[in-house]
């Protein structure tokens, strides 16, 4: 009888281990997760906003080209290359 | 990898404590439920308001996951107040998690706003923290207030957020705020008289307001604003800056007429003011002052700049450097341009150097690129336009026009184009040999 308590007691101590990896696991994916999502989204951001800021020159850039009076300087510059 | 074995009994509990003691509250892990109606806006809001109370003690970051694909946070409207009295508490609201490039969806309810509040109450001060990485928009249309109302916050980041859908009123309202940075936001309204996107109606003296990267886009042809000063108090350093762009507005920056608050010392580097009827409409009540434009696109259909005191008001010290001022690329049907530039009245001080400023084309035939004229006695004063390229529309009389009460006025090394005016210039009894306050020398002139 002696002995079978010891299994129980060890076959108990297996299972409330195994059931603490559990949690433990489920613990650190979930506070890991969030910590590390917190990360990427700030340095999402910061990549985001230099790719519309980059994004606004270019189109700052393409508007200037085709202003009216850009249309007709660049056409003069044509012809005098020509 | 957060939400995976939450539901393990004993994981949930844990990462509450562990994160709490981090002082990071997942609005997820405290009730919040996402869904693809307003089923859970009420409860959401409940629980945002007690999330937001438990933080409180100790300040630290409200943490809203992104939903599943096609769902998102109802939300009712939720004025986040925390009572402290004067001590100024950093308490964040962030969103995390999706593939989009804004964290988190959250979907506001009701037609009347305010919907998000921070800090109403002048008891609960939020400093140094931040509203960042959220998608909000509106489950239907809002027929007034703000989807963001900032009110006793300072030295505050909105950075990443996303108004668009179902459109705000009024995008980001600011009322007792100072220090505000906007960082990477795209924020557009709806057509309706007064929409915004970004309203300054600081009750109380403030200052330092940032704008980086920013988009304010209203509806073309609209009554819409984009940055729109209706201030009591007083506003000192406006900054906007790298790439914002103000597009698709009635104006693109505008300052109420009514208003009594001033602005001052407004620098604007590098922005796009486009298809707007006024990129730039300053006709306040109140002293404005020290604007500065270094290398911005700024297009209106109507006017490009338009500065008057017909109101009362007054403008004193406007430098407009590089760039341009011109027609948008798409003017509104029945817009016929001004002018690129107007002065009306007090306005003093205005500087243009090396600008491209433009009335040319066809909508704009009959108009000089810059007017100035009087209201009633009053005239504008100490005028300079040196260096750069005005243009006229076709058939103008001139490419400048200006009062004889425009005094002083110095228009000297520009290239001007068209214009009937001998010389391009109808400055009211200046020649191009100029005289001492009143110079229009070394120009270059073509019909």
């Amino acid at each position: 009888m002696e002995g079978h308590w010891a299994l129980w007691l060890a076959a108990g101590l297996l299972l409330l281990t195994a059931y603490g990896i559990v949690v433990a696991v489920g613990v650190l994916l979930n506070v890991a997760g969030v910590l590390l999502s917190l990360q990427d989204a700030a340095r999402n951001a910061d990549t985001s906003a230099t790719e519309q800021e980059s994004r606004l020159t270019r189109e700052r850039q393409a508007r200037t080209y085709r202003a009216p009076g850009n249309r007709a300087e660049r056409r003069r510059t044509l012809r005098a290359v020509k | 990898m957060h939400g995976l074995m939450l539901n393990v009994p004993g994981v949930r509990p844990a990462v509450v404590y562990l994160l709490r003691a981090l002082g990071i509250y997942v609005l997820a892990h405290y009730g919040w439920k996402y869904g693809t109606s307003n089923t859970h806006a009420a409860a959401n809001a409940t629980i945002l308001t007690n999330v937001w109370a438990l933080a409180a003690s100790s300040g630290g970051r409200l943490v809203v996951t992104a939903a599943p694909a096609g769902n998102w946070w109802a939300l009712n409207a939720v004025s986040l107040n925390h009572g402290a009295s004067s001590l100024q508490k950093a308490i964040s609201i962030v969103g995390i998690g999706g593939s989009s490039a804004s964290g988190a969806h959250i979907k506001v309810y009701g037609t009347n706003g305010p919907y998000i509040s921070l800090a109403t109450s002048s008891d609960s001060p939020l400093a140094m923290c931040s509203i960042e990485n959220l998608y909000i928009d509106h489950g239907s249309l809002p027929t007034n207030g703000a989807t963001l109302r900032l009110g006793y916050v300072g030295r505050f980041l909105v950075r990443n957020v996303r108004m668009m859908g179902s459109e705000a009123f009024i995008g980001v309202q600011l009322i007792a705020s100072a220090s505000i940075h906007m960082q990477d936001c795209t924020i557009t309204v709806q057509d309706a008289s007064g929409a915004a996107c970004v309203s300054c109606e600081q009750t109380i003296d403030t200052g330092g307001l940032i704008f980086t990267a920013c988009d304010l886009t209203g509806v073309f042809g609209s009554n819409t604003t984009g940055l729109y000063f209706q201030n009591s108090g007083d506003i000192d350093t406006v900054i906007i800056q790298g790439g914002t762009s103000l597009k698709d507005n009635y104006a693109g920056i505008r300052a109420n007429a009514a208003t009594t608050g001033f602005v001052q010392n407004l620098l604007a580097v590098g922005i796009v003011i486009d298809v707007c009827k006024y990129a730039v409409l300053l006709f306040p009540a109140a002293s404005y002052g020290s604007w500065d434009f270094t290398g911005c696109w700024v297009a209106g259909s109507i006017y490009a700049l338009a500065f008057s005191s017909e109101n009362g008001g007054s403008i004193s010290g406007v430098s407009y450097t590089g760039g341009l001022l011109t027609e948008p690329d798409n003017v509104v049907t029945g817009d016929t341009m001004s002018a690129a530039i107007l002065l009306r009245g007090g306005v003093s001080n205005v500087t243009i150097t090396g600008a491209r400023v433009a009335a040319a084309s066809a909508n704009a035939a009959g108009k000089a690129a810059m007017i100035c004229e009087n209201v009633s006695s009053t005239h504008p004063s100490h005028v300079t336009v040196t260096g750069s390229y005005l243009r006229a529309g076709a058939s103008a009389d001139a490419v400048i026009t200006a009062t004889s009460g425009t005094t002083p006025i110095t228009v000297v090394g520009n290239d001007l184009k068209g214009g009937a005016d001998a010389d391009g210039l109808a400055i009211a009894g200046v020649t191009s040999t100029g005289g001492t306050s009143r110079t229009a020398t070394a120009n270059s002139y073509t019909a």
